[in-house]
């Protein structure tokens, strides 16, 4: 079984590519981190493991180089889509794809330690060792597992140049959006408070849109005086308006890979918006985001079968 | 080292109760997952038994979102301006960290130049009391003792808690501290020993450290290095490093408007974002992301203590803690710290 460290030393000395982007062991407990290999002596530093939580794909688009990425199913899902929307050559691009058995969420395991500080933690397949000053605990990976992770039915890649790991059964969570259709028969007064409140913690940061693959914009609508669609302050009403579009701006093509949530220091619940948005293109388009090749993006391109209640026929 | 005097924790809460009546007390306190520096409601409880908080005291003296004035038209090409009240009450901040009254010492390097005095932030600092915890148990992630600074630091505390574990001791620091916390008994020389010995373990829990002095040699003729493009590749250019730093004070003034009122705001800014270094023709001196991570970097670490003689970090870790792409400032001080650093840069 070829290893991450071999592929990428067999890429980098035949030259096939210039860079090797991957995961390598953090300076945090229940963190790995990005890094870019250059140096084929360096491909050892490669990992993947329960806490590799950043998108890659973020790194790709308009990228010169010939890079090879390390990518789980949701970040391949991720690379499909951008090179449907034309922000990457695929011919400078090489997939790596990892089978992934999910990320842990490291705010919930810090949440069930009573916020006690962890000095350490060990990423044991099924299960995730973690100590602090009390001692150590154990949890079960399904206990701690990343919201969208739990649901996740890309645990291999679907597009790739190479893989790492067996290939494992995919779950199926035909209950996937249970969560939603619920929320959305609470009346308006409380979805209304719900969105108010995850609203509420954003301190515009913005690391949930420089973390996200499909944030490209050389120019975020926030960041634009000329027209000023919303002011740059904690003005509730504009960062509600930053929160509620840049959801939208995600509709069709976010793959729930959860970087965003991971990168959020706040704990804001993206997932609430992009989750409904997410159904809303499913059952209208019958799409899901970079699993198919050639089908278009849903919201860019019009066919005559598109199911649109706001078109008269 | 006299101490002032000795608080029963029991007392505690009856002594914030009577401080609530002269001042907007501050207290750390639970607001959803998090531990936080917020106005303790009348019935509140503080949570003392806490690493240290997720928001910054900073936002208390340098709010995100600052009202500075407010206009309004009144006519053909009239218009009326209305300077806004410095939102400034008699506040107390109780349990503060070393590190985090040690960063208002260095704010205020900025904000209280002899030349230029920022009338918003100093109203604030004049009008506020600061009680400082001092840690038995730091983070795993603190360095403070890299950067000038420690557990039981005294710059910037008005009076410093240490705590014995059924009490506090008191210790007035500084003019404004005097006489503000009562006490219930003077600190015994028992008590002066066990602060002492609690001291001495809460440094030697710090990481060994790094001289930042010598990092700072190193960048001083390091700003053509190709260390930059490499350390900075994995940076994602969001704003949490800077908008968790204690020490960080950029800031961008913008008008909120519409054809009839508006007001005048001073918002955060972050060099990490692209547009902080736009020029209104349209120049961007900074195009390229290595050189936002290079100037962060370098304020920090060079251009303040250039102009200050200290360094602009006081190793509270937040960054560390909250960055997205775990980008380590530790790391960062300990490579440019290395005598090997010098060495190989000079060979280039």
């Amino acid at each position: 079984m070829t290893t991450l460290a071999e592929i990428a030393k067999r890429l980098l000395e035949s030259g096939k590519v210039k860079c090797v982007l991957g995961y390598e062991k953090g300076t945090l407990p229940l963190r790995s981190r990005p890094v870019f290999i250059r140096k084929p002596e360096d491909a050892s530093k490669l990992i993947f493991d329960s806490f590799c939580e950043n998108n890659l794909a973020t790194y790709l688009p308009k990228r010169a180089e010939k890079t090879a990425v390390v990518a789980k199913g949701c970040d391949a899902r991720s690379i499909v889509a951008l090179a449907k929307e034309k922000q990457i050559a695929k011919e400078n691009l090489y997939v790596i794809g990892v089978v992934c058995g999910g990320v842990v969420d490291k705010k919930k395991i810090e949440d069930m330690l009573g916020q006690e500080p962890i000095l350490s933690a060990e990423d044991k397949g099924d299960s995730i060792t973690v100590t602090t000053r009390k001692g150590s605990k154990e949890f079960k990976k399904s206990e701690v597992l990343r919201e969208n992770c739990a649901v996740c039915e890309f645990k291999t890649p679907v597009a790739y140049d190479e893989l790492v790991g067996e290939k494992i059964e995919e779950g199926k969570f035909p209950d996937k959006y249970q969560a939603v259709s619920q929320f959305e028969t609470q009346p308006s007064e409380k979805r209304w408070e719900k969105f108010v409140g995850e609203s509420a913690k954003c301190i515009r940061c913005y690391a949930c849109r420089q973390a996200c693959p499909m944030c490209y914009c050389p120019r975020c609508f926030v960041d634009e005086s000329a027209p000023k669609w919303i002011d740059t302050g904690q003005d509730e009403s504009d960062v509600q308006i930053f929160q509620l579009v840049r959801a939208l701006h995600l509709a069709g093509r976010c793959t729930d890979c959860g970087a965003c949530v991971s990168a959020c220091p706040m704990g804001v619940d993206i997932r609430n918006l992009l989750q409904r948005l997410e159904k809303s293109v499913l059952d209208k388009f019958g799409h899901r985001v970079g699993v198919s090749p050639d089908e278009p993006m849903p919201l860019t391109a019009y066919t005559l079968e598109d199911k649109l209640d706001t078109v008269i026929e | 080292m006299v101490a002032k005097g000795y608080i029963e924790k029991s007392e505690v809460e009856k002594i914030l109760r009577n401080l609530q009546k002269d001042y907007r007390v501050i207290a750390p306190v639970k607001r959803g997952e998090f531990v936080e520096f917020d106005v303790l409601g009348a019935d509140e409880k503080p949570l003392l038994d806490f690493q240290n908080t997720k928001n910054i005291p900073k936002s208390f003296f340098f709010p995100q979102h600052e009202k500075m004035l407010s206009y309004e038209g009144t006519g053909v090409g009239g218009f009326k301006l209305t300077e806004a009240a410095i939102d400034a009450p008699k506040t107390l901040i109780f349990a503060m960290r070393p590190c985090d009254a040690k960063s208002l010492v260095l704010l205020d390097c900025v904000f209280d130049d002899p030349q230029y005095k920022d009338p918003y932030y100093l109203e604030k600092r004049k009008n506020t009391v600061i009680v400082c915890l001092g840690c038995n148990e730091p983070c795993p992630t603190c360095f403070c003792n890299w950067v000038d600074c420690g557990p039981f630091w005294q710059e910037g505390c008005d009076i410093l808690l240490t705590d014995l574990g059924d009490g506090y001791i008191v210790k007035e620091i500084s003019e404004k501290g005097k006489d503000v916390l009562p006490t219930s008994r003077s600190a015994s020389p028992e008590d002066e020993k066990k602060a002492q010995n609690l001291a001495l373990q809460a440094n030697a829990q710090l990481p060994k450290p790094v001289s930042v002095a010598a990092a700072k040699t190193a960048l001083d003729t390091n700003f053509d290095s190709p260390f930059w493009k490499e350390f900075s590749e994995t940076c994602l250019n969001c704003g949490v490093c800077t908008y968790f730093c204690p020490t960080c004070h950029c800031f961008d003034i913008q008008e909120e408007c519409t054809s009839c009122y508006g007001k005048r705001v001073r918002n955060w800014d972050s060099c990490m974002f692209e547009i902080f270094s736009l020029h209104a023709s349209g120049h961007q001196p900074r195009t390229e992301k290595f050189q936002r991570v290079r100037q962060r970097f370098m304020h920090k670490f060079k251009y303040f203590p250039d102009n200050f003689a200290s360094f602009a970090c006081v190793g509270c870790g937040r960054c560390v803690v909250n960055c997205p792409v775990n980008i380590d400032v530790r790391e960062f001080l300990t490579e440019m710290a290395s005598p090997q650093k010098e060495a190989k840069e000079q060979k280039k």
